[in-house]
């Protein structure tokens, strides 16, 4: 696996999921956000959820590890502080995706004491140079389907008490290809729940029983039925903790998705709160994966190993273990509950949601050997996913002269010169197509580039010149009027940089605009400078997007995330 | 001459100084010397992650220190190691005589090396598999433990035969036995020895043998897919994801041991359903410690010291030099493991576990 270390960038910043609903939620005190951002955007503090530190309470702490998480911990707050204050020990989780924690092996460990991602596999095949200690599982959970209830009612899934019949991952593909039911997942190549689901997927359609090989992904037939399939993907999204949370925001418009039953619980909790229908969890009969979330310790020399096992031994506690069960996790060993008889453990995991305890219905598909994986995640990115369609709008009003413009410039190549893209696993596929949308006072012609081709696009953003004011909202009605004909073709994107507070005379029309034919099309923005994150928080609302933080750290690192996005 | 009174006086006083300096020379000389001011001397090495459980043990770092030595690991598996980056290393310590073999072939000076414990390869898997591949024939079961006919296995695998064709009918896709990557970790190594031998009729396989039979054996292994790189990973996985993930595997007798010891709890919530198959034939992992410099050296002489030796059976499982069956295994209180391996298979010699290596590469 040495050759996909070569080719996945450092991580970075992992923009991890969810800020819009759960900012404040799920922290206990003591848990202070560290983020980039400078806090003073209140509810709208996206950028503080990639990063969470949690101290002991009362009392200083002994040590602190900075750790490389998943941002499905996020989920399982409570569990760490209890684990904080049990130990003595403070920890830093730096959100991010499974695939990046591996990629942070590859290249030394950087600056992280230890690794927690969602499965040993990343562990694995990313300890090359053998840093990696004591890792050891602190739950489970499996991936599975969650299905709208009248949905899965519908297709004859489930009962209207709630409870799930067994049903196959090929039952599930023919509902897709028949356009009975439309799911989103995460990106199978920045995220360990979509990688997952992608190889369950392949393996169900090749109707093979064994793991499949490179030969199998090369198969121009199973190729043209996973495409196919994936074209049933109606929203992708670079964190399996965001994907909850998007489908939680608008949950009229997705009918299911693929996630960790932790976070179906999650998403469950919520929904019943807002009064809306739960989703049902559906186990496919054939397995997907099973999360094991190990956390391992990064040995660089740096002496922490005391306080790292005294931080591990309490994340086992049974205080611990409870708090991980009352979210939704597993902690018993194949599989099981180990608290059972907690009501709160009761609330999370409930027959009426779909949930089924019984480890039995815990399976993995044959995952396919390391090399194979590699290549299966290349063949993804560049051929099989469902094709996306984004459109860039740049603000070059004059503030952006200078680093403002060098930082986007640098952005966009990151995400969209193909050599580039290839270290993150974000490279534009044959299908792809790119809209580059400048503006200041006004936007300029959309500049359009097809497929892998991006030189002309790259060269024209390289040229121009920042001159002018700012006026987002016009310039977003000019995006909107270059959606594609058929949404559904693509997975369809607006994407707004923009360093300045914008002039506010096309707000309204622009709203109105959004409304009328705006589709749903999330709107991302990359705030940088003086952007004010007031209206980009309303814009990301709207559309049920993300506003991303660029004002600090690596800008290429943020436009990757985004790009993870779609 | 006469001895006058003060002369006396003066002869006592003196030997009370005498004596009084003698004894605190002598109370000097037997108070315990105070805390040795000498920095412990740093150990580092690549371990199999099988041994980690031992390495870790406090008791085995007490033993260390009084030596004057602080031990320390990376782990590898015992093939992997044999390829990393042995600067500042002090030690290699893989799972088997082939995984030195292996590293002589590649460079790595074992002159200094010696067998500092066994442990037979063993399945694991869990009650309601056992219990189908008795049914179907594959596994007998007398008493507690269980024996799995290696020849039927193989020859099961090489037919494709299904879950439920071998007696489990709860089981999903083609039978299969996972190991670790057998390229870079001893247990799936020697699994692949073990498969390429009851290929070749049951005597230890041949260059020429494996020739014949690569296809076969890689096709064995294609089953498996995904592999881990370390036996320790591969044992944790089973179990924590449990029968759907992985129904069978490949690993060293001492792993169950060691848990039970040291993880009553943990053991407790898997003892009535994991359980130890012995293959017929099993092969030895004879873990063998690679001096690669003097404190790989002295390392080499903790391990071989009757405390060590003792601490790794009674604690971890590992069935020393010097177990000799007199201490049954029967103190784990694990009621699938036995004391008696009635049939133990040769390792094939060095250049066949190459052609091996090679043709699974």
């Amino acid at each position: 696996m040495n050759t996909m270390g070569k080719r996945i960038l450092r991580a970075v910043a992992a923009l991890a999921a969810g800020a819009m609903m759960l900012a404040g939620a799920g922290c206990s005190s003591g848990v202070n956000g560290t983020g980039d951002g400078d806090g003073s955007n209140g509810s709208g503090a996206q950028n503080n959820d990639k990063v969470q530190t949690f101290t002991p309470a009362g009392g200083k702490a002994s040590a602190t590890l900075n750790i490389a998480s998943g941002s499905e911990n996020k989920e399982v707050a409570a569990a760490v502080q209890k684990a904080a204050d049990e130990s003595g020990v403070a920890v830093t989780l730096n959100y991010m995706g499974s695939l990046d924690i591996m990629s942070a092996l590859e290249n030394g460990g950087e600056n992280y004491d230890a690794v927690w991602p969602a499965s040993s596999m990343w562990i694995s095949m990313g300890d090359t140079k053998h840093l990696v200690k004591d890792a050891a599982s602190t739950s489970t959970t499996p991936v599975v389907f969650g299905i709208e209830k009248a949905k899965a009612v519908d297709l004859g899934w489930a009962d209207a008490s709630g409870k799930t019949k067994a049903v196959s991952t090929t039952d599930i593909i023919d509902a897709v290809t028949a356009g009975k039911l439309k799911f989103s997942m995460t990106s199978a190549t920045q995220s360990n729940s979509g990688a997952s689901a992608y190889l369950a997927f392949a393996a169900a359609l090749s109707g093979k029983t064994d793991p499949l090989t490179a030969a199998d992904f090369q198969n121009a037939d199973l190729q043209q039925k996973v495409v196919s399939l994936l074209k049933g993907v109606d929203r992708s999204s670079g964190s399996s903790d965001w994907l909850k949370d998007m489908v939680v925001a608008n949950p009229d418009r997705f009918d299911a998705m693929v996630n960790y039953e932790s976070l179906v619980i999650q998403a469950d909790k919520q929904l019943t709160q807002n009064g809306k229908d739960p989703l049902l969890a559906v186990y496919p009969a054939d397995g997907i994966a099973i999360s094991d979330s190990p956390l391992g310790y990064v040995d660089r020399g740096q002496n922490l190993s005391d306080a790292f096992s005294k931080f591990q031994q309490a994340l086992g506690s049974k205080d611990s273990k409870l708090e991980f069960e009352r979210a939704g996790r597993r902690t018993g060993l194949g599989g099981t509950l180990t608290y059972a008889s907690d009501p709160q453990v009761q609330q999370s995991f409930k027959a009426d949601w779909g949930l089924n305890t019984d480890a039995s219905t815990l399976k993995t598909i044959p995952m396919p050997a390391a090399d194979v994986i590699d290549q299966a995640l290349d063949i993804y990115q560049t051929a099989l996913r469902k094709p996306s369609y984004t459109i860039w709008v740049v603000d070059y009003s004059g503030s952006m002269e200078g680093a403002g413009k060098r930082g986007v410039v640098a952005g966009l190549n990151a995400a969209l010169d193909p050599d580039e893209a290839k270290n993150a696993r974000i490279q534009p596929s044959d299908k792809d197509v790119n809209v580059f949308i400048p503006f200041s006072s006004k936007p300029s012609q959309p500049f359009s580039a097809k497929g892998t081709d991006t030189k002309a696009l790259l060269t024209n953003a390289e040229n121009r010149n920042p001159v002018g004011g700012t006026n987002i909202y016009s310039a977003l009605d000019t995006a909107l009027d270059q959606l594609p004909g058929d949404l559904t073709d693509y997975t369809v994107a607006v994407v707004l940089m923009t360093d300045g507070q914008s002039e506010t005379d096309d707000q309204d029309t622009f709203r109105a605009t959004y409304r009328q034919k705006g589709n749903d099309v999330p709107i991302f923005s990359i705030m940088f400078g003086t952007a004010d994150p007031t209206q980009l928080d309303e814009i990301a609302t709207l559309s049920n997007a993300k506003v991303f933080d660029g004002r600090s750290g690596d800008l290429a690192s943020v436009f990757r995330q985004v790009k993870g996005y779609n | 001459m006469k001895i006058t009174k003060s002369k006396i006086i003066g002869l006592v006083a003196l030997l009370v100084v005498i004596a009084v300096l003698g004894g605190a020379a002598v109370w000097q000389q037997t108070r315990p010397k105070p805390a040795a001011p000498v920095e412990a001397t740093q150990v580092n090495g690549y371990l199999g992650g099988e041994k980690i459980g031992l390495f870790d043990d406090p008791q085995f770092a007490q033993i260390a220190a009084a030596q004057g030595l602080k031990v320390d690991y990376r782990k590898a598996g015992s093939l992997a190691m044999m390829d990393a980056d042995r600067t500042g290393m002090d030690y290699l310590f893989p799972s088997s005589r082939a995984a030195v073999e292996y590293g002589k072939a590649k460079g790595v000076n074992a002159s200094s090396s010696d067998i500092v414990f066994n442990s037979p390869i063993v399945l694991y898997t869990h009650k309601a598999v056992v219990d189908g591949l008795v049914a179907g024939g594959l596994v007998t079961k007398n008493g507690d433990v269980y024996h799995m006919d290696m020849a039927k296995a193989v020859d099961a695998m090489e037919n494709n035969k299904t879950w439920a064709d071998v007696g489990y009918s709860a089981g999903y896709g083609q039978f299969r036995i996972d190991s670790t990557d057998p390229v870079q970790s001893n247990s799936g190594n020697e699994y692949a020895a073990l498969v390429a031998t009851v290929l070749n009729g049951g005597q230890p396989a041949t260059v020429d043998s494996v020739k014949r039979d690569a296809g076969k054996i890689k096709a064995i292994f294609s089953k498996s897919g995904w592999m881990e790189t370390s036996s320790e990973d591969s044992f944790n996985q089973f179990l924590t994801l449990g029968v759907g993930s992985k129904p069978m595997m490949v690993g060293y007798e001492s792993q169950i041991l060691d848990l039970a010891v040291n993880q009553p709890d943990a053991y407790a919530q898997i003892k009535d359903d994991v359980v130890i198959v012995y293959p017929t034939p099993t092969v030895w992992s004879t873990h063998t410690l690679i001096a690669l410099d003097d404190n790989g050296r002295k390392l080499m002489d903790v391990l071989k010291s009757p405390d060590v030796q003792k601490l790794a059976w009674e604690r971890h499982g590992f069935r020393a030099s010097n177990f000799v069956g007199t201490d049954s295994i029967s103190r784990f209180g694990v009621p699938s493991a036995t004391d008696q391996l009635n049939a133990v298979s040769e390792l094939p010699n060095n250049d066949a576990m190459q052609a091996i290596i090679a043709a699974l590469s």
